[in-house]
């Protein structure tokens, strides 16, 4: 897996904008389609590569998912469980289709993350 | 009825292309392009196969291949719930074919031992060695028997062999199913 210092200077960037705007963030990390960390943000660091590989599972099953019900192709997931929620979204680089992850508390309100995460999105799609 | 056979194996060892090459559905796959060097392929299954075949009557085996890669092992767990069986891929053609059994004997132990399985060995035409009586030890030292046979994924003969050969231990471990080829 070969990213530049540029590129991945610049994915780190998009992520800090993200955290810091939206507060309540266990973890960001951005992951290439096949399960590779990129950059990570993570209280835990022990998850990150067991979230890329998670993520790029889930985003890959969205996509057939879109295919098969005819609704286009994978955006995002969004995933509530009881103590916060996980958001999954596709950034297509030229060099890799992406996939950005946000673990956030429960206090974190969803539509921010989507907000801010689609906005973070765009500038790793941008990144080189 | 339905029964719900489970693929397994190395990365490259051919899961993807044994299930398509017996389903009778088109296949639904879930390939990305492979960022990892080590692995001399343009692409790789992160969360899915899924094909089926159609047996006697209204029964259909419906066949899932999981991610070799054991950073997918979550995968492993969630597609092996309310399985029948395992069918094991192996690929004579990669270094430490044989240890690379192992990985998959553990990560699959709890289905192998509720259920049965069987070992497909690939490239054993070009790659003789480690031997299918190699394999065989190998299982039996680990507690595991089971048939071991050569396959060439790519020859729907070959595939619907590893399933028959898979439903017949499955019979003789439960008595539960008949003849559905």
């Amino acid at each position: 897996m070969n990213f530049s210092d540029s590129m991945k200077n610049a994915a780190g960037g998009a992520v800090d904008e993200l955290v810091t705007a939206v507060g309540s963030i266990r973890a960001a990390v951005v992951s290439t389609e096949d399960g590779f960390e990129l950059v990570a943000r993570a209280r835990d660091a022990s998850q990150v590569a067991r979230l890329s590989a998670m993520a790029s599972s889930m985003a890959a099953l969205g996509v057939m998912a879109g295919e098969e019900c005819e609704i286009g192709g994978f955006r995002s997931i969004t995933l509530e469980a009881e103590d916060g929620f996980i958001v999954m979204l596709q950034s297509r680089n030229p060099a890799s289709n992406l996939i950005l992850s946000v673990i956030a508390d429960s206090e974190a309100l969803v539509g921010k993350v989507i907000l801010y995460g689609r906005k973070a999105a765009t500038q790793l799609a941008r990144a080189s | 009825m339905e029964y719900k056979i489970v693929f397994a194996g190395v990365t490259g060892a051919g899961k993807t292309t044994a299930i398509g090459s017996v389903s009778e559905i088109d296949p639904v796959r879930t390939d990305v392009r492979n960022h990892d060097a080590s692995l001399a392929k343009e692409f790789t299954t992160v969360g899915l196969d899924y094909g089926e075949v159609a047996l006697e009557g209204s029964d259909r085996l419906r066949l899932y291949g999981t991610p070799g890669q054991t950073r997918f092992e979550f995968m492993w767990r969630i597609v092996s719930q309310g399985a029948l069986g395992l069918v094991l891929l192996a690929d004579n053609s990669q270094d430490g074919a044989l240890d690379a059994i192992d990985t998959y004997i553990d990560g699959f132990s709890e289905l192998i031992d509720r259920t049965a399985c069987v070992i497909g060995v690939g490239r054993s035409e070009s790659h003789s060695e480690p031997g299918l009586d190699d394999y065989a030890d190998r299982l039996a030292e680990r507690g595991v028997i089971c048939p071991v046979v050569p396959v060439d994924v790519r020859r729907r003969s070959d595939v619907l062999m590893l399933l028959d050969l898979l439903l017949t231990q499955l019979e003789m471990k439960t008595g539960t199913t008949d003849e559905l080829f």
